[in-house]
């Protein structure tokens, strides 16, 4: 087994086990059992912290300086998701777009609410996350949702989970790359990582289907039975055809798989679920077909904006390149080390935003684009663009308050050595049962860093050789690991606070993480529990 | 806008200069980095007040 002095981590023992994991607990603790407000409850968890850092881990005031800094850098890119899409729904609010999306939506679910929701709570952001991950499935579905009538949190609590699932093969590949590129498996395995991984994500998207379905009967319907009802047939579906499109792309294409899914998703969901005889309208009781496809396009226009301009910056490459060559930005840090020796590499640019093609320059060039064409169509009422900006203003800055001093704690954790050190004390215990422990593994690093790719940069190389010690399938266990880091986005206190920013929730980050937390859960231990069965098969070799 | 929106963007602009200080101070003496700290402890305090 790893010991875990090697890597220049404290000697392994509970009581500092039970000290790295107490600012997470801490948070949870405050968040969802005290009611505190994210933005006091990550203030109070980066102070603790950097007691553990330099008291227990044998930590430096650079070290501190350097995670805390680093972590403030890390939230400007998300801060710049807020604000910019808050600002877009902002705009396509004031235009009246809502009223239109939602009557053609109704028309062409046949006024089902709960088709309505998967479409636009599932399929959508997967869609989006195919190409452009970071939050802005999350930022653009929930004002969606909301102006479609559905509850605020139930919104953003959809969206969170929707977008997930997708992750793991979403970004154009980002996390599929880490995983290819932080362990030999490519090598030692050629195709089993992208095989099983989609296997994996595969199953986490039955789940988040059938979380929403359960989300939406409990807090809409207050009848999960009635809702599993109506809605198990459209989860079954969706889940099959995106979850077949996503497993037959990944034999080819792994970096596209999550797009290919969500595009699929996108079209049976529109197309095809509504037609089925479970989702048919009653004789008589047909929704009237009102809005015209051209008004339906019209008032769309924004967000087919936004996936043109995506689209063409992240996938046409020669643009691609052009706009990433210039204009980026990074801070440098120096070197930092523990006393044990745990070190973290110096570094000239330290998560550079290359600003022409991150996300919320995306978003607000389709914002304004969006406005121009608005006022073309003599749909933008005077002083509309001041107002939006006025909304936005007031809606962002309780997120923000929130997210600055969550990202500073959860680098600093990193950064501090104590996310390595829970993670490498779980697999010292685990032993055989060790597949149902790695999606834990994985889910701490996403809950943590708030990001897939960041729990596989942490957790690829221990997952693989812990694999490799105990002789199970290393395919496997990085499958887990991907699907259950993929899912963990929707817990993460972060993302959270991005959800609430956009739905206008502001503080109660609490009840959602409380929500995603029990489906992040339920969802790992049966990812647990698959890879289990797997592996004592004598799969994935 | 509302009194309490601009003091938490005030208390949140003081963290910023906080931190851009916190980030200076990574090439400077222990004594520096730990002032730093202390004053971005401080700026969060005040975070923590108007939230």
């Amino acid at each position: 087994m790893i010991n875990v002095t090697d890597l220049g981590l404290p000697a392994m023992n509970v009581m500092t086990w039970v000290l790295a994991i107490s600012p997470v607990a801490l948070i949870l603790v405050l968040m969802m059992g005290l009611k505190v407000s994210g933005a006091r409850s990550g203030i109070i968890a980066w102070v603790l912290t950097a007691a553990i850092v330099y008291f227990v881990f044998g930590g430096n005031s650079t070290i501190i300086a350097s995670g805390t800094v680093k972590g403030f850098w890390s939230t400007l890119f998300v801060l710049y998701i807020i604000w910019t899409s808050m600002f877009m729904y902002n705009v396509v609010k004031i235009t009246g777009a809502f009223d239109v999306i939602a009557a053609k939506f109704t028309e062409m679910t046949n006024g089902n609410r709960i088709l309505q929701l998967l479409i636009l709570g599932w399929c959508f952001p997967t869609f989006i996350q195919g190409v452009c991950g970071f939050g802005v499935p999350v930022a653009v579905a929930t004002p969606l949702l909301i102006g479609l009538g559905f509850d605020p949190l139930v919104s953003c609590t959809t969206a969170l989970l929707g977008h997930s699932w997708g992750i793991a093969f979403g970004s154009l590949g980002s996390m599929y790359s880490v995983i290819i590129g932080n362990s030999p498996i490519e090598t030692v395995m050629p195709g089993a990582a992208a095989f099983w991984g989609s296997i994996f994500v595969a199953f986490g998207g039955l789940m988040v289907g059938f979380c929403i379905l359960h989300l939406y009967g409990a807090k809409i319907m207050k009848n999960v039975g009635k809702a599993f009802a109506e809605g198990s047939i459209a989860v079954l579906f969706l889940s099959a055809v995106m979850g077949a499109a996503l497993i037959g792309t990944c034999f080819a294409a792994p970096y596209l798989g999550c797009f290919v899914a969500g595009a699929v998703g996108l079209v049976a969901g529109v197309v095809v679920l509504p037609k089925l005889p479970a989702y048919a309208p009653v004789a008589g009781q047909e929704v009237e077909q009102n809005t015209t496809w051209g008004s339906f396009l019209v008032n769309f226009s924004a967000y087919l904006i936004l996936v043109v301009v995506v689209f063409g910056a992240l996938l046409i490459t020669p643009v691609k390149n052009a706009l990433n060559s210039v204009l980026v930005v990074g801070l440098a840090f120096p070197e930092t080390s523990l006393a044990t020796g745990f070190t973290n590499a110096a570094t000239g640019s330290y998560s550079a935003l290359k600003l022409l093609t991150t996300p919320g320059t995306l978003i607000i060039v389709s914002a304004f684009l969006a406005i121009a064409f608005y006022k073309s169509k003599g749909m933008m009422p005077a002083g509309g663009v001041k107002e939006a900006w006025t909304n936005t203003v007031k809606q962002s800055t309780g997120s923000t308050t929130t997210i600055i001093p969550m990202t500073m704690m959860a680098i600093l954790m990193t950064e501090g050595g104590l996310t390595q050190y829970i993670a490498y004390g779980l697999a010292a215990v685990a032993g055989n049962f060790y597949p149902i422990l790695a999606p834990f593994i994985a889910l701490l690093g996403g809950f943590v860093t708030s990001s897939g790719t960041s729990s596989n940069i942490l957790f690829t190389g221990l997952q693989y050789s812990v694999a490799d010690v105990l002789g199970i399938s290393p395919a496997i266990i990085l499958a887990q690991q991907s699907a259950s880091a993929a899912l963990s986005n929707s817990f993460s206190p972060a993302n959270c606070a991005l959800g609430t920013g956009v739905s206008g929730q502001s503080g109660r980050e609490g009840e959602i993480l409380a929500s995603t937390g029990m489906y992040n859960m339920i969802q790992s231990t049966l990812i647990g529990i698959l890879g289990f069965v797997l592996c004592t098969m004598g799969m994935g070799f | 806008m509302p009194k309490a929106v601009i003091n938490k963007l005030i208390a949140v602009a003081v963290v910023v200069v906080c931190i851009a200080v916190l980030w200076m101070s990574l090439t400077g003496s222990e004594t520096f980095q730990w002032g730093a700290l202390a004053l971005t402890a401080l700026g969060c305090a005040n975070l923590y007040r108007v939230c």
